[in-house]
């Protein structure tokens, strides 16, 4: 009996407390989307300095990573874009040493590249820049440029060697954008890690990593309705995993009756038109991204086949007519949600 | 009555000494526990808007209500309305805002990227989704 | 006394512990099924008089009679008051029995410290907490079910009085009866 007494006294005590671990989080924009950091923890001070620290860690790659913020690491190596190798370009002297951070993040690139056969490619910056994506000022560029632009931008012309980047061709420059955001939330979620979190959800503007489980429970995360504006398509229980979808509705402008959007398809020059959005889970938030991004303009089907090679890699992708097709790992697993 | 309640007080020193303690302690946890809920209530969600990573205006969701807030291209106007928000106005050019409808439930967000302007619902509650990736 | 005049005894106990419990449930309540236990003042007095297995076998008794003739067996309410009357007739049978110290005068004074007020708390205390938590565990997995502990655990503790001050009187005058009763042949 004296047990018995104690185990209430124990419920009590453990209903009292709550479930131990309670929710902190905070939203800020940057990367040019909102970006929202939560965290479960039982120690107030130490989830929110984790989260102020994790955010800082991501305002320090955006920095670093963009192809437009002077002082950044590729903006440095994209000096070289455009000059076709005029003296005084820093390509035109030939190799550019990088850091180790952003050197394996190259090789991840090229590597995605391979596996996409060209469809996400990160020499994209000078096609990039033709295209503006200025709200009212947004204009499609004329096809006599883009055919020129095209010929600069190729994978294959990325020379990776002893911690140094070069190109093979002059003129060309390197736009991370299909992928920054998801290093960013891996970088985040390392951070969190350091710092002794073991619950969390990193939503980088709907890339998307979750450590851990939510207060005992794996992590719901939505998919996104390509179509119809807030709503959602399905919902998977996740744990421990990236969740990035690259979507046609994200941002574009219409032009002439056509509708453009900024997801541009490296061998085209145009945007990728077989796909409304691709949503992929893995292991790591970089590597979804990229193959996100990939394979939106890859197309459904050779895309499917590949995430299905991928060992560790599952994913969602919608194809134009809006046909939804999941990878076998992943297909039991969706709750739909009802179509209204 | 009275009778009963003389009846009441000659019983009340029956009590021993741990029948005492543990009445009081009861007594207190269940003060205790009733403070706690009544503090971290559930009902009263609050919309929070924030403008850049500044939070500008905090609207109960109670109450029907219009109000603009100044983004950074021009105004954002957000309506109150049957316990919902959303936008109905914006400066922005894609009208993305506009189009994302009414939002009730805490976690949801309305964003407007060209304004940084965001409306989110505070509150406890759980919702049936953690987020929506896009 | 013998085996037919305790079990005459005994059924009176549990028909008394039922009519409280039906009754208790005519009374309207803020959320179904969870009750007062007001019958567990008969519990206790089969404890007092009868020891702890007869007044276990009561419990059960009666909770299962009172829901066959409500006709709530096997509704999510009976295994409440079921759990609820178990756990607290196990409460009470265990510190009654195992911390008894005293003259059995008529009923002995002391249980761990205790009276039989405090039994009694403790027993309605322990009757309404496994109700609630049954009722998480296996019917409203809501949190929000938890709000009314803090009611709860008041409702407990003055009916744990009532029941306790009504064991007390009920015992004294059930021995009374059964002396007189054994006078009588």
């Amino acid at each position: 009996m004296k047990k018995f007494r104690a185990l209430i006294f124990i419920f009590l005590i453990i209903f009292i407390s709550g479930c131990g671990t309670k929710e902190y989080s905070k939203v800020e924009f940057l990367m040019d989307t909102v970006v929202e950091i939560k965290v479960y923890h039982k120690n107030k001070g130490e989830a929110q300095e984790a989260i102020d620290s994790s955010m800082e860690e991501m305002r320090r790659v955006e920095q670093k990573m963009s192809c437009f913020l002077p002082g950044s690491e590729v903006s440095e190596i994209d000096k070289g874009a455009f000059l076709e190798g005029k003296k005084g370009s820093p390509l035109a002297e030939g190799w550019i040493p990088v850091s180790d951070e952003l050197f394996s993040l190259l090789e991840e690139s090229v590597l995605l590249s391979k596996l996409t056969k060209g469809s996400f490619d990160i020499t994209i910056f000078p096609l990039w820049k033709s295209w503006k994506f200025e709200g009212e000022n947004s204009e499609v560029p004329d096809k006599g440029k883009i055919e020129k632009v095209l010929k600069f931008v190729n994978y294959e012309n990325i020379m990776l060697k002893n911690g140094k980047i070069s190109f093979a061709r002059k003129g060309m420059g390197i736009d991370l954008g299909g992928i920054a955001k998801g290093f960013a939330v891996d970088a985040a979620v390392n951070v969190l890690k350091k710092k002794n979190i073991n619950s969390a959800m990193v939503n980088a503007g709907g890339d998307i990593y979750v450590l851990g489980r939510k207060q005992g429970k794996p992590w719901r995360i939505g998919i996104r309705h390509p179509r119809k504006e807030g709503e959602i398509l399905g919902i998977i229980e996740v744990e421990d995993m990236a969740i990035v979808t690259s979507g046609d509705y994200e941002r574009f402008f219409f032009s002439g009756g056509k509708r453009y959007h900024h997801i541009i398809n490296p061998k085209t020059g145009y945007p990728g038109d077989e796909c409304q959005s691709v949503t992929i889970v893995a292991k790591e938030a970089t590597f979804a991204d990229g193959l996100a991004t990939g394979i939106f303009v890859l197309g459904p089907k050779e895309g499917m086949a590949l995430i299905e090679n991928l060992a560790g890699v599952e994913g969602v992708i919608i194809n134009k007519e809006g046909d939804v097709s999941a990878s076998s790992g992943l297909v039991s697993k969706i709750e739909y949600v009802n179509q209204k | 009555m009275f009778l009963l309640l003389r009846d009441w007080f000659p019983r009340l020193s029956m009590l021993t000494r741990n029948d005492r303690i543990l009445i009081f302690s009861l007594v207190a946890i269940a003060s205790f526990s009733f403070a706690r809920f009544f503090f971290t209530s559930h009902e009263g969600k609050e919309v929070l808007v924030k403008v850049g990573n500044r939070p500008v205006q905090k609207v109960s969701l109670r109450m029907d209500k219009r109000i603009s807030v100044e983004g950074e291209k021009g105004s954002v106007v957000i309506e109150v309305k049957g316990g919902r928000v959303r936008v109905v106005e914006s400066s922005c050019f894609q009208k993305i805002c506009v189009n994302t409808g009414w939002i009730n439930k805490p976690g949801q967000n309305i964003v407007c990227l060209p304004n940084k302007v965001l409306v989110t619902i505070e509150g406890k509650g759980s919702p049936t989704i953690d987020a929506v990736s896009y | 006394m013998d085996g037919k005049k305790r079990i005459v005894y005994i059924s009176v106990l549990i028909a008394l512990a039922s009519t409280l419990q039906i009754g208790e449930s005519l009374f309207p309540h803020p959320l179904p099924w969870l009750r007062l236990g007001l019958a567990n003042m008969i519990t206790l007095t089969s404890l007092v008089i009868f020891g702890y297995a007869i007044a276990f076998q009561v419990a059960v008794l009666r909770t299962i009679l009172s829901s066959f003739l409500l006709g709530t067996l096997f509704t999510p309410g009976f295994f409440l008051s079921f759990s609820g009357a178990l756990v607290s007739a196990l409460v009470m049978g265990g510190i009654y029995s195992l911390g008894k110290t005293g003259k059995s005068n008529p009923s002995p004074q002391s249980f761990f410290g205790f009276s039989i007020i405090g039994v009694s708390i403790l027993g309605a205390v322990s009757h309404n907490l496994t109700q609630l938590f049954v009722a998480y565990f296996f019917l409203i997995r809501h949190k929000g079910v938890f709000l009314i502990l803090p009611f709860l655990i008041v409702a407990a503790v003055v009916t744990g009085f009532i029941t306790g001050y009504g064991a007390n009187y009920l015992s004294r005058e059930m021995r009374k009866i059964m002396a007189e009763a054994g006078k009588l042949r």
